[in-house]
């Protein structure tokens, strides 16, 4: 009874090991997954990171010693830019009339035209209060909208909020 | 535009009201040009009306994304307002569908620039290669940079001063005629040839990027011309 007993304990422990080492094992892969190795355009720099966010043209990274990083879109290597304008789309294909959120892909903020990884149009197809005025975060968002209303468009270089 | 143009009452009712607001930032786009370095933190202070003409860049659009109006440069609220009421008053002529809204488009903006007193020889020349010419050879100086002598008080160092009535009247000139070139101009197309349209450096809507001065030039013109007065 003995001998079975301690050969069940033993199976038990095996499998809760097996198990826990499989657990272990792919949390530890989709970790690898998500940590890639950052280059800027140069190649000078790089950093092991996970990306977080992007927002406003600005891509954020988490590394591993938990530090939280924040890189131009555009000063990033082609790859790395492609890899964020995948995950963009991504994201846009999930949610594609959700305002992307933290945590996801994009909040807001001012998109360029050209290179902004999500496209021509803006994800954010509901506006923004911003000095008491409702923003929306390209024109191809309005235009998206459907209303009836005529549009303005202020181009401006640079952040608003630091701007006169 | 933040702290005086955003922050007027009327300014934002009629945002709110009548339109539908965009705000994008131009920083790093080709045809957004290049200013001279200042600070986010910097205090902000008086600033002529048109300048800092890649900083800021206003357009009208019809709700399908037409390019129906232009304006180059820092707006305060008053322009603004005046820029509001003449666009409203061409989208209420354009706003239905017909064969002949980019007739009327660029028949309002000749129509406005004859009430501001351009002849048609100024309109017609607009166009010509030695309009943009001669807004290549404008200076900072010209463009109100780094002008001791005649400096707004107050203004903090490397802010621009107001343009000259002459760079002004250019200015409106050279806005009203690229809406005129280009009526109705889809955004779709504006993006795609957005240098080509705006222009880069030191021009206003519509100026031609092969006589464009880099940014790079302009800025070490600004700086001979710091070191001139340094040195007086």
């Amino acid at each position: 009874m003995k001998l079975v007993e301690k050969n069940w304990m033993s199976s038990a422990f095996c499998f809760f090991v097996t198990i826990s080492v499989a657990c272990l094992s792919a949390a530890s892969q989709e970790s690898s997954e998500h940590f890639r190795t950052w280059e800027d355009e140069s190649g000078a720099y790089q950093i092991d990171a996970i990306f977080t966010e992007y927002m406003s043209g600005k891509v954020k990274l988490l590394r591993r010693d938990g530090q939280a990083v924040t890189v131009d879109y555009r000063r990033l290597s082609p790859d790395d830019r492609e890899y964020v304008r995948s995950l963009v789309t991504r994201e846009r294909a999930k949610n594609p009339r959700h305002e992307l959120s933290e945590g996801n892909v994009s909040k807001g903020g001012a998109p360029r035209s050209e290179e902004d990884p999500r496209g021509e149009v803006n994800s954010r197809l509901k506006p923004e209060e911003k000095f008491e005025i409702d923003w929306y975060g390209s024109p191809q968002a309005v235009v998206a909208s459907n209303s009836d209303r005529p549009l303005i468009w202020f181009r401006i270089l640079g952040d608003i909020d630091g701007f006169m | 535009m933040r702290t005086v143009t955003f922050s007027n009452a009327e300014v934002r009712k009629l945002l709110n009201q009548q339109w539908m607001s965009c705000l994008t930032n131009t920083m790093g786009d080709r045809n957004a040009g290049a200013s001279l370095a200042h600070a986010p933190t910097d205090p902000a202070g008086p600033c002529g009306i048109g300048a800092g003409r890649q900083n800021v860049q206003t357009l009208f659009l019809t709700p399908k994304g037409e390019i129906f109006h232009v304006v180059s440069g820092y707006l305060d609220a008053k322009t603004l307002l005046e820029e509001i009421g003449f666009a409203r008053q061409l989208w209420e002529q354009i706003k239905t569908e017909s064969e002949e809204r980019k007739r009327i488009v660029v028949e309002v903006h000749r129509r406005r620039l004859q009430e501001l007193g351009y002849s048609e020889r100024e309109i017609a020349e607009a166009k010509t290669p030695a309009f943009d010419l001669r807004l290549k050879q404008l200076s900072p100086s010209d463009l109100g940079f780094d002008v001791p002598d005649f400096s707004f008080p107050g203004l903090p160092e490397g802010m621009p001063q107001p343009f000259s009535s002459e760079i002004q009247k250019w200015r409106v000139l050279k806005d009203h005629n690229f809406v005129m070139g280009h009526p109705l101009i889809s955004i779709q197309q504006f993006n795609r040839q957005a240098s080509q349209l705006v222009g880069e450096g030191s021009t206003f809507f519509g100026s031609h990027p092969a006589l464009n001065g880099l940014p790079e030039e302009f800025n070490e013109q600004a700086e001979r011309l710091r070191q001139m007065f340094k040195q007086r």
